[in-house]
């Protein structure tokens, strides 16, 4: 037995602390069918899969890098557009509001000149109205003086139509001094 | 009221195992006992733990893979890459087959029912120990030539004249003679006394529950086993990793004479 030959003393206590023969080679092929397994076997299926890991890793790195790139850019790319656009929104809202004052300034001329004319129109109606009124009232007067003189003198006066002229002359004059005794500022014989 | 002596257990009753099996191949007779027996389940739980996980990867690792992936990744990048260099990378395999096994036999020492560390067993320290001398050794020798190999080591740059024969010595003795010794032992050591000190405890914890003096007795050696068996789990951590690291240590040394 292989102890035997290793160990000094077979009854000795302190035995155990010598290595037996058999545990030395039962170690040994243990050991030895472990590592070859794992050498053989485990690692290099370890192996594989951490380097396609690896690849893989990487390969996504570079996608996302790549990616990361193009969205950079196309985030430029509308970022200006953004700007394009607001300038331009900007220039449109300026020119709306010009052409708003512009639209504005005219209508309020148009409308002052309309109102201007509307009361042009009506101080001349008013005053045509007056001078028709006026001319009518002065016939209307001139009538019913005659009519009430006849009516108070016809009996001593022997001609009518010289007495209808003198009454007419007076009624000129009296119209002509008709502004200085305030009856509307008319001058002038009919 | 009886009462139950307490003896502690010796070393053959601890350390010491009847063959369960005897094989004879030619004038070769070889003991299967049990510490060999739980070797070799050791070895297929740690196979089949790398099987299960890298038999068919998957790209995005979950689960199971995830774990063995976050185990091999701390060989490959706290030992191997860390400790030898960028060229450390294909002792990998090597050294998690030296972690691993180190590591899941040392762990037989707090699983209830086993409750034995097979690193506690002589054999297997040494054979790991004798293994990694021979790797280192041969490494150096390819590496450097074999006389350039052997002067790099006991003849380090800068030593005044006079030191040069004694530090020569000491040197050769050291790498040469002690490191598979102190491999070995270190790690032998540390499982023995864990176990022993666990054992004690345990088998108090027994006695003091059926003697006499009242259950609660026990109490005292079962919470020093418990607080043991949490230090043990570091022991059994720690002793793995000082064994792989070393072994890295001695790789780059042969690799990198000038470190």
């Amino acid at each position: 037995m292989l102890t035997s030959v290793l160990l000094a003393a077979e009854e000795d206590p302190t035995r155990f602390v010598f290595p037996k023969g058999d545990e030395l080679i039962w170690g040994s092929i243990a050991f030895f069918i472990l590592f070859a397994v794992l050498a053989k076997v485990a690692f290099p299926a370890i192996n594989k899969v951490l380097q396609q890991r690896s690849d893989k890793i990487r390969a996504s790195l570079e996608s996302a890098e790549r990616a990361k790139i193009e969205a950079d850019g196309a985030l430029d790319q509308y970022r200006a557009q953004l700007a394009d656009a607001r300038a331009e929104a900007s220039r449109i809202i300026e020119e709306a509001k010009r052409t708003a004052e512009g639209v504005r300034r005219e209508v309020e001329a148009r409308a002052q000149a309309e109102a201007q004319q509307i009361v042009e129109r009506a101080r001349a109606e008013v005053g045509s109205e007056r001078d028709r009124a006026f001319q009518e009232l002065r016939g209307t007067v001139g009538d019913l003086s005659i009519r009430l003189a006849t009516k108070v003198v016809e009996r001593e006066l022997a001609d009518p139509d010289a007495q209808r002229a003198f009454v007419r002359r007076m009624i000129d004059e009296l119209a002509a001094t008709a502004p200085a005794s305030g009856n509307g500022g008319r001058g002038g014989a009919a | 009221m009886t009462t139950l002596a307490f003896e502690a257990p010796t070393v053959q009753e601890l350390f010491e195992f009847k063959p369960i099996w005897v094989l004879h191949i030619g004038s070769l007779t070889l003991d299967i006992t049990f510490p060999t027996l739980l070797m070799f389940a050791v070895t297929i739980l740690v196979i089949g733990i790398f099987l299960g996980a890298f038999r068919r990867p998957a790209l995005v690792p979950k689960g199971f893979q995830n774990v063995v992936e976050a185990g091999t990744d701390f060989i490959r990048e706290g030992i191997a890459i860390s400790v030898i260099g960028a060229e450390g990378a294909v002792w990998t395999p090597l050294l998690a087959a030296i972690f691993f096994w180190i590591l899941f036999n040392n762990l037989m020492s707090i699983i209830p029912g086993i409750s034995f560390p097979v690193t506690s067993r002589m054999a297997y320290p040494v054979t790991l120990a004798v293994l990694v001398w021979i790797i280192f050794n041969v490494v150096g020798i390819k590496e450097q030539g074999f006389f350039r190999y052997f002067k790099n080591i006991m003849f380090p740059p800068g030593v005044p004249l006079l030191i040069k024969p004694l530090l020569a010595l000491i040197e050769f003795f050291s790498t040469v003679i002690v490191r598979p010794i102190t491999l070995s032992v270190r790690l032998f050591a540390n499982m023995v006394a864990g176990h022993m000190i666990l054992g004690v405890l345990f088998l108090a914890t027994a006695v003091f529950f059926q003697s006499g003096l009242g259950k609660a007795t026990f109490v005292l050696p079962f919470g020093l086993a418990t607080a043991l068996m949490l230090l043990e789990l570091f022991v059994i951590f720690m002793q793995a990793f000082i064994f792989t690291i070393l072994t890295a240590v001695y790789i780059a040394g042969a690799l990198h004479p000038e470190h």
